[in-house]
């Protein structure tokens, strides 16, 4: 592969990475309203989109184990994420991200880059994905902690967005805003 | 770089946080309007801890290779002005191959199933419960004492297709746990 030579290649070569940024941004900016529709932007959010309902009494008890609700309040929309569907979010969402993160490794590889600043970007377009999950399933089997490691799931969604941005900014000022001579 | 520019990436930024998504499943009945359809003589309400003994807990185990916990089940209880029983309402999750299922069954004093509902579906598995719900599924159960099992073949049986049939005892499964767990309650 030749390395950094994407700013120099054809205008369809470069048209297309473009479109395929900004189509992964579009995407990127639909997942986050999905976010904000049935998750958290915050720590204390994930954590109780992850709560354990630890109500369990293994003793017979008679009323008292009843608590008055409202029916308003059992209408409240709530997205629980319980073991079963981080299964599911993990085996459907990982490959994902793993091919969100190849493609954007690829584009890397072809931008005017230092070797160090490739491998800062690519380590952050991969780690993205261990950091989210990690969070997710580390406040799944240590709920004491959820706040904590539903900061470190927002750190990996961050990530991905960070090294996102930071590959849309470069692509574009080195394939068309200030683009060398390279006649 | 001007303003704009950074404007920009800033909105972009924050769009990124999509990789940090979880799957949002499909709600088909809220389960407060559910509740109050099920028991509208009913005029208090409360929710039902999950007060099981070992024995109680065996018997559901043997009868649907399920335990409950509190992740997966929710217990509602309708009262009238008397504090008298009007009926209970059981949530739970089921697991399916494709995403878990939200169901709810709604039990008289006696444990006669008055009623039944799937609440909630992810994306996926919908595809194949619709067409069942469409063909009003959730009759098959309605009226079925809590000793009788339901038999997954009622369930919209003029819907064809491995998956729909599939999904259709996933649904009988659920609807079978609730009445287990009912058997086990008291209230």
């Amino acid at each position: 592969m030749h390395m950094g030579k994407l700013p120099r290649s054809a205008i369809e070569a470069r048209l297309a990475v473009t479109l395929f940024l900004l189509l992964l941004g579009v995407a990127d900016f639909f997942g986050a309203w999905q976010v904000k529709n049935f998750a958290s932007f915050t720590p204390s959010g994930v954590a109780a989109t992850l709560e354990h309902h630890n109500q369990m009494d293994m003793n017979m008890n008679d009323h008292a184990a009843e608590v008055p609700v409202t029916i308003e309040s059992l209408n409240q929309p709530t997205h629980h994420l319980d073991r079963e569907l981080l299964v599911q979010d993990t085996h459907v969402h990982v490959p994902v991200y793993a091919m969100t993160a190849a493609f954007l490794a690829m584009i890397i590889l072809g931008l005017e880059l230092s070797s160090a600043v490739r491998v800062f970007l690519i380590l952050l377009s991969f780690a993205a994905p261990f950091v989210d999950f990690a969070g997710l399933w580390g406040a799944e089997f240590f709920p004491a902690h959820a706040v904590f490691f539903g900061a470190v799931t927002i750190v990996g969604g961050f990530a991905m967005g960070i090294a996102y941005v930071i590959v849309l900014i470069i692509s574009q000022k080195q394939f068309w805003l200030f683009r060398r001579s390279y006649e | 770089m001007n303003k704009y520019s950074i404007l920009f990436c800033v909105f972009l930024l924050q769009a990124g946080i999509a990789m940090a998504h979880v799957t949002p499943n499909v709600q088909l009945a809220q389960r407060g309007d559910f509740i109050k359809a099920s028991l509208p003589a009913a005029t208090k309400f409360f929710e039902h801890q999950l007060n099981l003994n070992a024995s109680g807990l065996a018997e559901i185990r043997k009868a649907t290779d399920w335990t409950p916990s509190a992740d997966d089940t929710r217990i509602y209880v309708g009262r009238d002005n008397d504090s008298h029983l009007v009926g209970s309402v059981v949530f739970l999750w089921i697991p399916s191959e494709h995403g878990p299922i939200g169901i709810a069954v709604a039990f008289n004093p006696n444990g006669t199933i008055i009623n039944a509902a799937v609440t909630d579906a992810g994306a996926e598995p919908l595809t194949w419960v619709r067409p069942l719900l469409e063909q009003g599924a959730m009759a098959a159960f309605q009226g079925l004492s809590d000793t009788q099992a339901p038999n997954p073949v009622n369930v919209a049986p003029h819907v064809q297709g491995a998956m729909s049939r599939y999904y259709a005892k996933v649904i009988a499964e659920g609807v079978s746990r609730a009445q287990a767990l009912i058997r086990a309650m008291q209230f």
